[in-house]
């Protein structure tokens, strides 16, 4: 096939390169920079509005459902002790005549549960209920009237006395009246009191290990090429050369080198501790211990030789998490959260240099976490948690390779 | 577990630990798509050497395409700071120069199409058959004046012809890219050649090639 005249100006074009000024690439680093820096102010101010409006929302909900909150008067209800504990259990036995669905089975203990008769609405109801389910039988409608109105006084008196009551916190589970869900008290359901501190010991590993290159630029070698054992540095005393290894040692420095990185998976324990601010959300905080392992490999401009250590970089972090509950159930726990953690290096030494590390790090997480209460007491849980570096610091680490980190914790929380 | 990084980016930087440690010294002579791994991996000395091999060809791209030199030079290192943030993307299907072209070429676009600057209304092919230069004649024109010829082609038409004679890609793919009818890039580029021969007539003209 003939070519065509453009064809020939197209492939004369796409051969053709224009000079560059000199500083071109140092413009190039310096918008590169400004660029991520805004990538991650973007993303700080995406994350920190995301947030806002999630613990906005989540208030909002709080607030428009108050009776998700247990009252003072639930509370109290929740620590009286069964009916049956305070009236013989004859005074709530009831036989019903009829058997009707929703009725009361014949010779069936009815236990009361003393949360609904605390509140006085409820009372309507519930002998309201009661007449429509032994409306057959006059005379059993009246014994369920009595028995509620016994009721009734005995609680009232429990309230009198709510100090007392106020030391049985730790009402058993099993204790609890056990008409929940049955179709005569369908509102009844007990409700837990949210324990108001929690604390946490864990363990994590995050992320898979992974190697990593950074190089690290020595100042540049002077363009005097003749040996460094003539250069004039070097002839004073002081810096007499007597060993080969002293004088690659000075070879090398005067050189360059290349460092490479490759990180193991980080390891984490903590203990943390758990605020309940409503009965959904709380403020978890605590100690971190995190420690970086990595192998760094020199290699030397001068010689091309290979030098290996090991660092390790230990911190300490602080976090604080906002918590809310979604899933709350006797047996397990659901719940998201959103914080910030601050980091501060304890110890950090690669070979035998040892490393400093001044300035404190920081970094956003966002957790969701599974608990399952294995006693009342103690539950155990697992929290895959999404972290984002905030600032590298001067240490090669995981973390300053890796910003964004998806960490597994798992441990156990003491409910007190 | 893995990170949020794309899986590929992953590969790029599994493998290039591999050539890392054993090579870390050859950086220069490395092919393509171990130099695309190492600037994955966020390597400085191979992020240099990845401009040092293209910015010049990207600098002439843009300066083909925009016309003004120092317009051409923002263009380029936007160009190459979204080819170091994407060329964990980059797959050996294709060499790396091309894919760093295409790269660039969508950012001139996208930058063309944000400022508003190209008129991308149809036109009406004429009938007039204008002469068109010998194929001889035209490669005897040095490149630079080529690239002043196709410079002063009104922006619209200059990127047609850049697109379709230079770059390659079809009118399907350039009306796909600019969001116009196929029946208008051809149009366009009816134009462009119209004037672009005029120009290299007038050079042979002159010049008595």
């Amino acid at each position: 096939m003939m070519e065509d005249w453009t064809d020939i100006i197209g492939e004369e074009l796409e051969s053709i390169e224009e000079p560059l000024p000199a500083d071109d690439w140092s413009a190039l680093q310096q918008k590169y920079a400004a660029s991520r820096r805004r990538k991650r102010a973007g993303f700080f101010a995406w994350t920190g509005g995301i947030t806002s409006v999630a613990a906005a929302v989540a208030l909002v909900l709080l607030l428009v459902r108050p009776d998700a909150v247990p009252s003072d008067d639930d509370l109290v209800a929740d620590e009286l002790p069964p009916v049956e504990e305070v009236l013989p259990a004859d005074t709530v036995s009831v036989d019903a005549p009829s058997e009707s669905p929703g009725t009361v089975t014949p010779g069936k203990t009815r236990r009361m549960s003393p949360s609904v008769n605390l509140r006085k609405p409820s009372d309507d109801v519930l002998i309201a209920q009661d007449k429509t389910d032994v409306k057959d039988e006059v005379s059993a409608e009246e014994e369920v009237f009595d028995v509620v109105k016994d009721t009734v006084k005995v609680t009232e008196r429990l309230l009198a006395d709510a100090d007392n009551a106020n030391d049985k916190k730790d009402v058993r589970e099993d204790d609890q009246p056990d008409c929940q869900g049955s179709e005569d008290f369908p509102d009844e359901e007990p409700r837990r009191r949210r324990r108001p501190i929690a604390i946490g010991i864990s363990g994590s590993a995050s992320d898979s290990p992974i190697m990593t290159l950074k190089t690290d630029f020595a100042p540049e070698p002077p363009m005097d090429m003749s040996p460094p054992f003539l250069d004039d540095g070097l002839s004073n005393d002081s810096l007499r050369v007597e060993t080969p290894q002293q004088a690659m040692g000075m070879m090398r420095a005067k050189s360059g080198y290349s460092d490479s990185y490759r990180h193991e998976i980080p390891v984490s324990i903590g203990i943390s501790a758990r605020f309940f601010v409503t009965d959904r959300l709380s403020i978890n905080t605590g100690l971190n211990y995190t420690r970086y392992k990595s192998l760094r490999t020199r290699i030397f401009d001068a010689d091309h030789d290979q030098q290996k250590d090991w660092q390790y970089v230990h911190y300490l972090g602080v976090p604080v998490r906002l918590d809310l509950m979604a899933v709350n159930r006797k047996h397990f726990n659901l719940y998201f959260g959103a914080g910030l953690q601050m980091d501060k290096c304890v110890h950090a030494a690669v070979g035998e240099e040892r490393l400093s590390e001044k300035q404190f790090l920081f970094g956003l997480n966002g957790a969701m976490g599974l608990q399952v209460n294995i006693v009342p007491m103690v539950g155990l849980y697992f929290e895959p948690e999404v972290s984002y570096a905030l600032n590298e610091g001067s240490i090669e680490t995981f973390r300053s390779d890796e910003p964004f980190v998806i960490t597994v914790r798992a441990g156990l929380r003491f409910n007190f | 577990m893995s990170g949020f990084s794309v899986s590929s980016r992953k590969y790029l930087r599994k493998t290039a630990v591999i050539y890392s440690e054993n090579q870390l010294a050859e950086i220069i002579n490395i092919e393509d798509i171990e130099l695309a791994r190492l600037c994955a991996r966020g390597n400085e000395k191979a992020r240099h050497e990845l401009y040092t091999r293209y910015a010049a060809y990207l600098y002439a791209l843009c300066i083909r395409y925009v016309g003004d030199r120092e317009l051409a030079r923002d263009l380029m290192h936007d160009g190459m700071i979204k080819i170091f943030d994407t060329i964990g993307k980059y797959r050996p299907t294709g060499s790396l120069k091309s894919w760093c072209a295409r790269v660039t070429v969508n950012m001139v676009i996208d930058h063309m199409r944000k400022s508003r600057r190209m008129d991308l209304q149809p036109i009406e092919q004429t009938q007039e058959k204008i002469p068109e230069p010998q194929n001889e004649e035209v490669a005897k024109i040095p490149k630079t004046e080529l690239m002043r010829m196709v410079g002063q082609l009104p922006e619209t038409k200059r990127i047609i012809f850049n697109l379709f004679c230079v770059e390659g890609y079809s009118h399907k793919d350039i009306a796909e890219m600019l969001n116009i009818k196929e029946k208008t890039s051809s149009s366009l580029l009816f134009k462009a050649r119209e004037q672009l021969a005029e120009n290299v007539r007038d050079y042979i003209r002159k010049n008595g090639l």
